[in-house]
């Protein structure tokens, strides 16, 4: 388990990780000071909400950030600074030892090509195999995602395919050189929720099977619950917080991550349709990456916020065994939920202001 | 498993992969975008009408030398039965000849080809003609471009200088044993008819007229669809692949390639375009292919930003940073992945480009600028314009094919961009 520290390999190891743009003469500020680690095979999930800076992570491990962005900070992929090899040497780090699986499956896949050529690609692309073995491999891959009949869906189009099985297709992509680490952008976000059970069913079968690790980047706390070891939540391009996934489920610090988990519609819900218990939003909306707020950058929205939050950045703490959080006022032996009780309405009314 | 549209038909195969070929019926047809695309072209009347019209312009091109020649098909004399126009299918003096007789060669194979490949067809499979002529277009067209390359290689010139009709009218007033089977029109383009005065109005014998040197009007305007076809394709091609590398290069790099790049074309765009092939001609001389690299080499800066436009919108979309993402590099990514998703506008714009080729060409030669020794359209206009007042089937017929062939193009062109829209998706 990842939880005994000892024994774990580091792969991935991101640490002081800023990603800013600069927009004619301002600075967006996407994604500052980041650190998170994954070991070999494990999975961990990033989570939070669109535009905090988790798309802008994946795609700054892959280098493939548009060319105005300003990264400074560590990305050490088995102790080699992926910042600092030459472009030649990290396209052999992309799709051989890291590979990626987009949000967008109907995009994601060349549509004039079918989805054999794109795979035979995919493993020409790194390494010498003749067209017969490549095409093999291919058909090997697309079975290991459970794609019925792989021997006949290998010369299908894109556009022929469901968007569950294309997501399935570009993970059988992703994995054909055997990478170590797979990051997978949103992978369950563009397909509906029957299909979503099965490809993190694939996932997660796929990293015990290989031991392969596992950057999953989410919105949702709930497709993170079932499949990671931990979960590193982001807010406005800051951690917010970090533990393994029980010990966030069950005791969350951050008020951040307090108000994701309140926020999930339960039972009574949809018993009610709603008119019992209105849902339980985080008021106010995430700040724009050219002015993000001083100090804590939760703390206009925050209803336990007190006035250094608004002057120090707080900085990540170990507050319980393998625990981190970025909280002036969270303790650690705090009950669950003890930033928002009773704090509902007072909240509201302090974002709207 | 989601069925494309209504298609009844398996397009051939792509790709270079070794696919089996699969048995009839067992796989849904495999619907390309190119098929979808066609599809919705058949939909449109015009645009097909005009297809088929550029078809049978085509054929026309192909057959010119046994459509209209002063050589007999077949024919018997003191020395026996002979081919002339058959004979000199692999003599002639032009390259644009050559290369149009090479295709005329694989015309009948390509025929017999589709025919016994549909044929063999399930009866519930079989494509409609439509269909198999779209489908029969692409490998025709390679086998024509090889075939018509080993011609222009392989074949010399081969002087016929015998008077063929003379001959006949001599043997048939003495009454000599033989027979001269010649083509539908029995004059070449470069044949003069000694026994008409030029310029002669319309006759039996001369069906559209004589210009001034008693040339036959109409093996005029035949032999002039194969320079008109050649002009407006080799043109545009120049024109294309100049235009879609470097509108790839601006939309792929961006950054200062973009300014730059995108500062030459609006250099080129402000040129006036007319007088710089009017100095290149004058500079090089006057050959058809002088004029076509000159149309082309002036004519990509539409194609240079509709490329432009289509790999800036590629270059953002998933696919292409997922290729990044396995590991495929810069080249393989802008002409692999990149350069078959731009090429739909640019196929739209290179059948208004055929058009406006064929127009260039036809000005130039009308302004006295084109290649004398070839029966182009705008030479016998140039030629007509002298005699307007008295002959004006110089003027018309001439006029007429040029009007007529760049409407039709301009038809297909447009029935090809609705087809494309998918907002106009019927």
């Amino acid at each position: 388990m990842p939880e005994d520290t000892a024994r774990r390999e580091t792969l991935l190891e991101v640490a002081g990780l800023s990603i800013h743009f600069r927009i004619d003469q301002s600075r967006a500020r996407a994604v500052d000071d980041l650190g998170v680690e994954i070991a070999r095979g494990e999975v961990l999930g990033l989570v939070g909400e669109s535009g905090c800076g988790k798309s802008m992570t994946a795609l700054a491990v892959m280098r493939l950030l548009p060319r105005n962005a300003e990264v400074t900070g560590s990305i050490r992929l088995g102790g080699v600074d992926l910042a600092r090899i030459s472009d030649d040497e990290m396209r052999a780090v992309r799709g051989a030892r890291i590979a990626m699986v987009f949000q967008e499956p109907h995009s994601a896949l060349n549509p004039v090509f079918t989805v054999g050529s794109q795979l035979v690609e995919a493993v020409a692309a790194h390494e010498k195999v003749s067209m017969r073995q490549a095409r093999s491999r291919a058909v090997e891959a697309m079975r290991e995602v459970n794609i019925p009949d792989p021997e006949s869906r290998i010369d299908d189009y894109p556009h022929q395919l469901s968007g569950g099985m294309k997501q399935r297709v570009m993970i059988a992509m992703a994995l054909l050189c055997r990478p170590d680490l797979l990051i997978a952008d949103e992978p369950t976000t563009a397909v509906d929720v029957t299909v979503q059970a099965g490809i993190l069913d694939l996932i997660s079968r796929l990293r015990a099977g290989r031991g392969l690790a596992v950057l999953l980047i989410s919105h949702d706390l709930g497709v993170v619950a079932g499949i990671a070891d931990r979960v590193a939540i982001m807010y406005a391009g800051r951690l917010a917080e970090q533990a393994p996934v029980r010990e966030l489920f069950a005791h969350a610090l951050h008020p951040y991550t307090q108000g994701l988990l309140r926020a999930r519609p339960t039972k009574s819900h949809a018993m009610t349709g709603g008119r019992a218990a209105p849902l339980r939003v985080i008021p106010g909306r995430v700040p724009n990456a050219l002015a993000q707020p001083s100090g804590c950058r939760f703390h206009p929205r925050c209803p336990a916020a007190l006035e250094r939050c608004a002057a120090e950045v707080p900085p990540l703490r170990t507050l319980r065994d393998g625990h981190l959080v970025a909280c002036h006022v969270a303790e650690g032996d705090a009950p669950p939920d003890w930033a928002w009780r009773g704090a509902g309405a007072a909240a509201g009314e302090k974002a709207t202001r | 498993m989601s069925p494309p549209d209504a298609c009844d038909v398996s397009p051939p195969g792509r790709g270079a992969s070794a696919a089996p070929v699969a048995p009839a019926g067992a796989t849904p047809a495999a619907a390309t975008y190119w098929w979808i695309v066609w599809k919705q072209f058949r939909k449109r009347t015009t645009a097909v009408a005009a297809f088929v019209a550029v078809l049978l312009l085509f054929v026309l091109a192909w057959f010119a030398p046994l459509a209209a020649s002063d050589r007999p098909l077949v024919m018997k004399d003191a020395g026996g039965v002979s081919f002339p126009a058959l004979r000199s299918l692999f003599g002639e003096r032009y390259a644009i000849d050559r290369f149009f007789n090479g295709g005329l060669l694989v015309l009948p194979l390509a025929v017999a080809g589709a025919l016994v490949w549909r044929s063999r067809k399930p009866k519930a499979l079989r494509p409609d003609w439509l269909d198999t002529v779209a489908l029969a277009l692409p490998p025709f067209v390679l086998a024509w471009v090889v075939a018509g390359g080993l011609m222009m290689a392989a074949t010399r010139f081969v002087n016929d200088p015998r008077d063929y009709p003379a001959e006949a009218r001599r043997a048939e007033e003495a009454g000599a044993p033989g027979w001269y089977v010649f083509p539908p029109v029995h004059f070449g383009p470069h044949y003069q008819d000694r026994a008409a005065e030029g310029p002669g109005r319309p006759t039996a014998d001369h069906w559209l007229g004589t210009d001034s040197t008693s040339r036959d009007v109409l093996a005029f305007m035949i032999h002039g669809t194969r320079i008109a076809f050649s002009v407006g394709f080799v043109a545009v091609g120049i024109a294309t692949v100049i235009g879609v590398f470097v509108g790839g290069l601006m939309g792929y790099f961006g950054g200062w390639v973009d300014i730059a790049l995108s500062r030459l074309v609006e250099i080129m765009i402000c040129f006036p375009t007319l007088f710089l092939i009017i100095i290149l001609i004058v500079a090089f001389g006057q050959s058809i292919f002088l004029i076509m690299l000159a149309i082309g080499i002036t004519g990509w800066t539409g194609v240079a930003r509709l490329t432009r436009g289509e790999f800036l919108k590629l270059r953002r979309l998933d696919f292409v940073t997922g290729a990044q993402a396995l590991g495929a590099g810069r080249a393989r990514i802008m002409f692999h992945h990149m350069l078959p998703n731009s090429l739909g506008p640019v196929l739209v714009s290179v059948t208004f480009g055929v058009a406006g080729a064929i127009l260039s060409e036809a000005g130039l030669s009308f302004l006295g600028l084109g290649d004398v020794s070839l029966p182009s359209w705008g030479k016998v206009l140039h030629e007509g314009e002298q005699y307007y007042s008295r002959a004006w089937w110089l003027v018309f017929f001439p006029g007429l094919a040029v009007f007529v062939t760049v409407v039709l193009f301009n038809l297909v062109g447009e029935g090809l961009r609705d087809a494309m829209d998918p907002r106009l998706r019927e």
